[in-house]
């Protein structure tokens, strides 16, 4: 494979590697004579990101090597010519990062020297040679080692029946969770729910337990009109889910850099959230696994639970009564994927001329170029996985792992409960706001009577032993307690 | 016990919080009905800095409400970062959003038996939109046993009183000797001089200001020659953890005049002004004690 970018598209180029590697360490290449396209996925195979080039986004692109003409097969049918690597992001980001490459190269030059299964010349290894023309002449040649590829991968479709579709810009989205904190260390990974109503967004912070001792400290919510977003079609508002923010701000950021708006896509509280962000040439495809609003959820619930009104507790059964159903439904589509999709096999070699995984691919409409190791499963709605395990089942550890995490759903009754509590603690999250104030108020009563009466003593005191040595511009004369004194007697919470 | 109030001037309570978040992860505020005290008293902090404020509640908020059986007033502990960035998602000045803020009104309130202050902020989007964001920060309400507790460390009347050039200034220079020195001596006169310097067995570095104002005292008689009282050019001296005056200078975000106090081999005291000096919105008043090292005098 022979790619070529100019200058003006080395940047996005970058961008999108940037991106890629906030998903996962491995990135996954697979070229067909059309398009190429880079993915990536997540550790804990929760989250997804592909990104695809149309040929005409370089300047010259051909998967065939003719010039080496090792591979004999390749002239012979070169549209089904597909080619397949594995490299970590990080090996190529820290060429193209180079605070000097943006200024000084020219033109870059990626291409794919298949190693020799069967006539070794270079070794038995793939490489992909990265040569970077720059100014004055330099030319720079990188030359990574592509590790082959043990499967292939492709996230479900989502179900189109009742999938929810939202259109915005990642401008306002920054904006929005922006207001959301995120603490400083790199293991921080908060989660955010998000409602959406008839004619409101709320975003909401889960805290889980594991937090560092800052953020506990803090909840946030933020209510926007639905308006903010350009296409809003909910299936049944109001729906609540939730995800990981890691990987949604590494879409958001990407999007922002292309100035490109982004579509998403969901159906249910446990189906993964797909985000589409279309470029001239380029494809990028996010899927991000959402959960269950439980476990953590629950502490927060119980807030709640007692400020309930009688309105929320109706609004709540009818959510439970829809919720219930849905999510049984989203598992069995994409099990009957899996089961229906022909498993792509590929050879233990870096280069697959494999028509059939074309076709598979034309038939799901999922281009799958990435590939992993075999096991993969999300901790969604027991044991759904997000991505279609390629080559084997769950292991008994795989299994081990999702109970674990904590959010296994052993029998419907869990389920529903489960659901329930996340349909109180979200949905309606925003609108416990006023029963809130009266709940307060008598709280406060209360606490205020724990206290009793003191001089007061302290502040004026310490402030005084400057005072009393030093009476000078720095301290503030007391009469500007004077104007204020009169407010004391309203009461605060009207 | 209730309490609210609008912040009006949502960067200056932003900018005094960032000044001692650094210090302590929680502090304490101390509200009255004329002022917001913060506090940072703990023994722990770097080199025994301690922060005793007194900020005027016009120079940020308004329609103030504040009612408690402990003479009116509320003394709260708040987890510092939390407080900062509620404040700083309230706060419409961020250079990249362009989230404008409306109103901002911060209470007391209660959830679950857990002490909040809540904010609520409503503003517009870039587009115009409505957008409501609350935040909630778990607080405690101090006991007014406790708060009565709390006493400001005791010093003798200062030698000297040096109006500082300007933080940032100061914190470039600060910075480039930390890694030479755990200790850095300030010293500085009667007359417009102040010096920061660090002696250590491989270096000496010494730092000069001229010009620096003496400012007056109200006792200080204006007739009287000052020298007749103390030789002008006699420097004063105290040593201080080099760490904590580094803490003190994060209030460079925050200050615009700062006035440093130098009791000898006792403590610094630093008093940082929000806002003008003649119309102070409040002060920030650090107090530094001395490391007492005889070699370094």
């Amino acid at each position: 494979m022979q790619a070529t970018l100019d200058s003006s598209s080395l940047k996005p180029f970058t961008k999108a590697l940037i991106c890629l590697s906030k998903y996962g360490d491995e990135l996954s290449i697979y070229a067909t004579p059309e398009r190429l396209s880079l993915s990536a996925t997540n550790s804990s195979k929760s989250a997804y990101c592909r990104i695809k080039y149309e040929k005409d986004f370089f300047t010259r692109y051909r998967v065939a090597d003719h010039q080496e003409g090792r591979n004999d097969w390749t002239s012979d049918n070169a549209e089904n010519i597909t080619l397949t690597g594995q490299l970590l992001t990080k090996s190529l980001l820290s060429i193209l990062k180079h605070r000097t490459i943006e200024k000084a190269v020219e033109r870059c030059e990626l291409s794919i020297v298949e190693g020799g299964a069967g006539n070794g010349q270079d070794g038995p290894e793939s490489k992909l040679i990265m040569k970077l023309h720059c100014k004055h002449g330099i030319v720079k040649t990188h030359r990574l080692l592509l590790l082959t590829p043990t499967s292939l991968m492709a996230p479900g479709a989502p179900n189109n029946s009742n999938e929810s579709r939202l259109t915005i810009g990642p401008k306002a989205l920054k904006d929005m969770i922006e207001h959301f904190p995120v603490s400083k260390g790199i293991k921080s990974d908060p989660q955010l729910v998000w409602s959406f109503g008839n004619n409101d967004v709320a975003l909401k912070s889960l805290e889980s337990s594991i937090d560092s001792r800052g953020k506990g400290q803090l909840s946030t919510e933020l209510t926007i009109s639905a308006e903010e977003f350009e296409v809003y079609t909910i299936d049944e508002p109001p729906t609540t889910i939730a995800f990981h923010l890691r990987e949604f701000n590494a879409t958001i950021a990407y999007a922002d850099t292309m100035s490109l708006g982004m579509e998403l896509r969901f159906t249910d509280p446990a189906a993964p959230l797909f985000i589409d962000v279309e470029g001239d040439c380029s494809e990028a495809l996010f899927v991000i696994s959402t959960s269950q609003v439980s476990s953590a959820g629950a502490s927060a619930s119980s807030h709640r639970r007692n400020v309930n009104t009688k309105k929320r507790e109706r609004e709540e059964t009818l959510g439970k009564a829809t919720k219930i159903k849905r999510p049984m439904r989203v598992v069995q589509p994409s099990l009957a994927m899996e089961r229906d999709q022909p498993i792509a096999n590929p050879e233990p070699r870096s280069c697959v001329p494999s028509s059939a995984v074309c076709q598979e691919f034309r038939q799901t409409d999922m281009p799958p170029p990435s590939s992993f190791p075999g096991h993969s499963s999300f901790m969604e709605k027991a044991h759904e996985p997000l991505f279609l395990p390629s080559s084997s089942q769950l292991s008994a550890a795989d299994e081990a792992v999702l109970r674990a995490s904590g959010l296994e759903v052993g029998t419907m009754d869990e389920l529903t409960e489960m659901l329930e509590g996340e349909g109180e603690e979200v949905t309606f999250g925003f609108t416990s706001q006023p029963p809130d104030f009266g709940e307060r108020r008598g709280c406060q009563g209360n606490a205020e009577e724990r206290f009793e009466i003191i001089d007061e003593t302290e502040l004026e005191a310490t402030q005084s032993s400057y005072d009393s040595s030093k009476v000078w511009a720095t301290q503030f004369p007391a009469d500007i307690m004077h104007d204020q004194n009169c407010t004391s007697d309203v009461p605060t919470s009207v | 016990m209730r309490f609210r109030a609008t912040i009006e001037h949502v960067p200056t309570f932003f900018r005094i919080v960032q000044a001692i978040e650094k210090l302590q992860r929680r502090f304490l505020i101390k509200f009255t009905e004329a002022n917001m005290h913060i506090i940072c008293n703990s023994d722990a902090n770097e080199g025994g800095i301690q922060v005793w404020s007194q900020i005027k509640l016009d120079s940020i908020f308004t329609n103030y409400r504040i009612q408690s059986n402990a003479n009116n007033e509320i003394t709260m502990v708040l987890p510092s970062e939390a407080l900062l960035a509620a404040l700083k998602s309230a706060s419409s000045s961020s250079p990249t959003s362009s989230f404008e803020t409306e109103e901002v009104v911060m209470r007391l309130a209660k959830k679950n038996d857990q002490a909040l202050l809540s904010f609520e902020i409503s503003g517009l989007t870039r587009v115009g939109r409505k957008v409501r964001v609350a935040h909630d920060v778990k607080i405690e309400v101090m006991k007014p046993g406790d708060v009565e507790k709390l006493s400001e460390p005791l010093c003798p009347e200062p030698d000297v009183h040096i109006l500082l050039p300007p933080l940032q200034k100061l914190r470039t220079i600060v910075e480039r000797l930390r890694p030479m020195s755990d200790i850095l001596a300030v010293r500085a006169n009667n007359n417009k001089c102040l010096q920061l310097s660090i002696h250590t067995e491989g270096v000496k570095v010494e730092t000069e200001w001229k010009d620096c104002v003496n400012p007056k005292t109200q006792e200080d008689n204006p007739d009287q020659p000052p020298e007749e009282a103390r030789n002008p050019e006699e420097l004063f001296t105290v040593l201080v953890s080099i760490r904590s005056f580094l803490k003190f200078l994060n209030s460079h975000v925050v200050s615009t005049t700062t006035i440093a106090c130098i009791c000898q081999h006792h403590c610094m005291i630093l008093y940082v002004y929000i806002g003008d000096v003649a119309d102070a919105g409040g002060v920030l008043t650090f107090y530094i004690p001395a490391i007492i090292d005889d070699e370094g005098r």
